[in-house]
């Protein structure tokens, strides 16, 4: 595991913060709580590694300062059903059966009922939470083809250690998320994330997957040199632009082909599948999806119809 | 003064400069002779701590001695001294890596290298000091390429990342054309991002070119193939609507953004108005469509 010091903070507040979103692309309306600011996993594609500067791994300690600011949230918010995470500037699991910090927020939500916590992950391990899960936290794990988790998420849970665990999630009585993100353009990707969906159509209940996000590799301009420097063939093999927020993509007809197909083979699975694109532009979302998102606003409330559907009265 | 057999000529040890040669120097020290003594460390034979151009210089004329202050110091005192001795002139990159290279050799902490690039106007970071460490042991090609293009950091860094047969004939191609920085850092990313894509580098069409924009799109057309097949259609498209000069119309050069720009220059009705009627026929013609449909990227049949 990783080698980097674990600093223990006392913050007083601002744990809470909208998802930044990015400038003329939709945005999901995600709320990040700061539990945690880095990560022992070792992601190449990892924008951790650009943002936050520290070799530190910081946690912040204070519990009750945290669920009260998202109390506070909750209440005010009338219009929308909000969905927190912790796994913005960390990975919301690798570090919990050590210092068990989700689970107050976990049995916090739990009698709330009235938001959604959201547990996101590489790292498969939520036995020690299992007696805890209740229907408000859902527990998503980020997939990608082993031959891309071998090559480019070190440290990280295989594959099948993943779906394992959203199974058992699932069966705890949980609904789970996927996250296929980043989804990396290489040579033969097509035929892993075939596999890819193939075997979670096979080991998960998809009537339980509460969403499924799409997310197309995208990264800070000064990230390329890095990929150059450590030679990722993977992550380079296709083409990129650069976008309004100067973030490299790849170009738009390559997004929109690969979110299409990814879109119908899911799609072919189970028809009913809450499948979202992270940080796009309208006309992806009209060409992939053929649906008419023309502001974060419609898809916030996509969602909320979503969870009122999954959750009926109960939230 | 002291005869130069005397000196260990080889003995580079404290040697920052590069080159170590100047002409217009030698022409001075044979009008004038050498008028700043050369700092030597009291050893047999003694050792050169500063005045390595000079030495050479005096050799290339024939000189049997020079004259040379002699220092009783240590190792890393003649370092400090040498590294001293320079900071009032103007060092380019490769002397910069000598510095902290020779630094590092006399066993200098972090924290003292650290003040050395602070002095040299050098970051602070373990970064820096790994790339100065592989310019200042690098091919002499380079340096001399460094030197003579005043390379950057960032670029070098660049070069350093080819094997020395890659580097050499990149250095060739790009030596004998004038490239600004900025160019430069643009060209050799997308060499760096061809030699990963395809383990190759295309030498042949590279060598017949001639000029740095010539250069610059053709690698273009290797690592943006999808992006410059669109501009090629945009203006293919454009150009058949044959507009007055007076209206342009402008796409996104990365080709993201969902609508197109369509600016009129006019300065009375009656121009704006025969600007207006241009665009007539193209609104009426699916080639105005097909340009829309290139803002999703889609290439028309």
């Amino acid at each position: 595991m990783g080698l980097q010091k674990i600093e223990f903070l006392n913050k007083k507040g601002n744990f809470v913060r909208d998802c930044p979103g990015t400038k003329n692309h939709i945005c999901c309306g995600y709320k990040n709580i700061d539990l945690i600011e880095g990560c022992i996993l070792s992601c190449s594609y990892c924008i951790l590694k650009h943002y936050i500067k520290e070799e530190k791994i910081k946690i912040n300690l204070n519990v009750k300062s945290i669920i009260a600011e998202v109390d506070d949230l909750i209440e005010k918010e009338h219009n929308h059903i909000l969905r927190f995470g912790t796994g913005e500037l960390s990975d919301s699991l690798a570090l919990d059966r050590r210092y068990n910090l989700n689970r107050p927020l976990i049995e916090y939500f739990g009698e709330k009922k009235k938001a959604i916590f959201e547990l996101k992950s590489k790292w498969a391990q939520i036995e020690h939470l299992k007696p805890f899960l209740n229907p408000y936290t859902v527990i998503s794990f980020s997939l990608a083809p082993q031959n891309i988790i071998d090559k480019e998420e070190k440290r990280t849970s295989p594959l099948y250690k993943r779906l394992k665990a959203l199974k058992k999630a699932q069966d705890s009585g949980c609904f789970v998320g996927l996250h296929l993100d980043p989804i990396i353009i290489y040579e033969g990707f097509e035929h892993d994330y075939y596999w890819l969906i193939e075997d979670i159509g096979r080991i998960l209940d998809l009537d339980r997957i509460i969403w499924i996000s799409l997310g197309l590799l995208r990264f800070p301009a000064k990230m390329m040199d890095v990929f150059i420097q450590e030679k990722r063939k993977n992550l380079l093999f296709s083409e990129f632009t650069k976008g309004e927020d100067g973030k490299y993509r790849y170009i738009k007809g390559e997004r929109i082909r690969v979110y299409k197909t990814l879109y119908d083979l899911l799609k072919n699975k189970n028809e009913n599948l809450f499948i979202y694109l992270c940080m796009e532009r309208k006309d992806v979302w009209k060409e992939s999806f053929g649906i008419n998102i023309n502001k974060s606003e419609d898809l916030i409330t996509l969602f909320d119809k979503r969870i009122k559907y999954l959750y009926g009265g109960m939230i | 003064m002291v005869s130069i057999e005397e000196i260990n000529i080889n003995d580079r040890s404290f040697c920052i400069s590069y080159p170590d040669y100047n002409e217009r120097l030698t022409a001075s020290i044979k009008k004038i002779g050498i008028i700043q003594p050369l700092i030597v460390k009291n050893q047999s034979p003694f050792v050169v701590v500063s005045g390595f151009k000079r030495l050479k210089s005096a050799i290339n004329l024939g000189m049997e001695r020079v004259s040379c202050v002699i220092f009783d110091i240590t190792d890393i005192e003649a370092c400090i001294i040498s590294i001293n001795e320079n900071l009032f002139r103007e060092m380019n990159l490769v002397e910069k890596a000598h510095s902290i290279n020779m630094a590092l050799n006399f066993g200098f902490s972090m924290e003292e290298i650290y003040d050395v690039m602070e002095q040299i106007g050098m970051g602070r970071h373990e970064n820096i000091v790994r790339k100065m460490i592989k310019i200042a042991n690098s091919e002499e090609m380079l340096k001399d390429y460094i030197v003579e293009h005043n390379v950057s950091l960032k670029n070098v860094d660049y070069l350093l990342w080819f094997e020395p047969e890659d580097r050499e004939r990149i250095m060739n191609l790009t030596g004998k054309i004038h490239f600004t920085e900025s160019l430069l850092r643009e060209i050799l990313q997308m060499l760096t991002l061809i030699k990963i894509k395809t383990d190759d580098l295309p030498y042949e069409e590279l060598n017949a070119l001639n000029s740095p924009y010539e250069i610059k799109e053709m690698l273009k057309k290797r690592i943006n193939p999808g992006i410059k097949k669109l501009e090629e259609e945009f203006k293919n498209l454009v150009r058949d609507f044959k507009l007055p000069n007076n209206v342009n119309i402008k796409i996104d050069p990365f080709f993201e953004k969902e609508y197109i720009d369509i600016m009129i220059k006019a300065k009375d009705t009656s121009e704006l108005e025969g600007a207006l009627k241009s665009l007539i026929e193209p609104l009426k013609s699916k080639d105005m469509e097909a340009i829309f449909g290139l803002t999703k990227n889609r290439i028309p049949e």
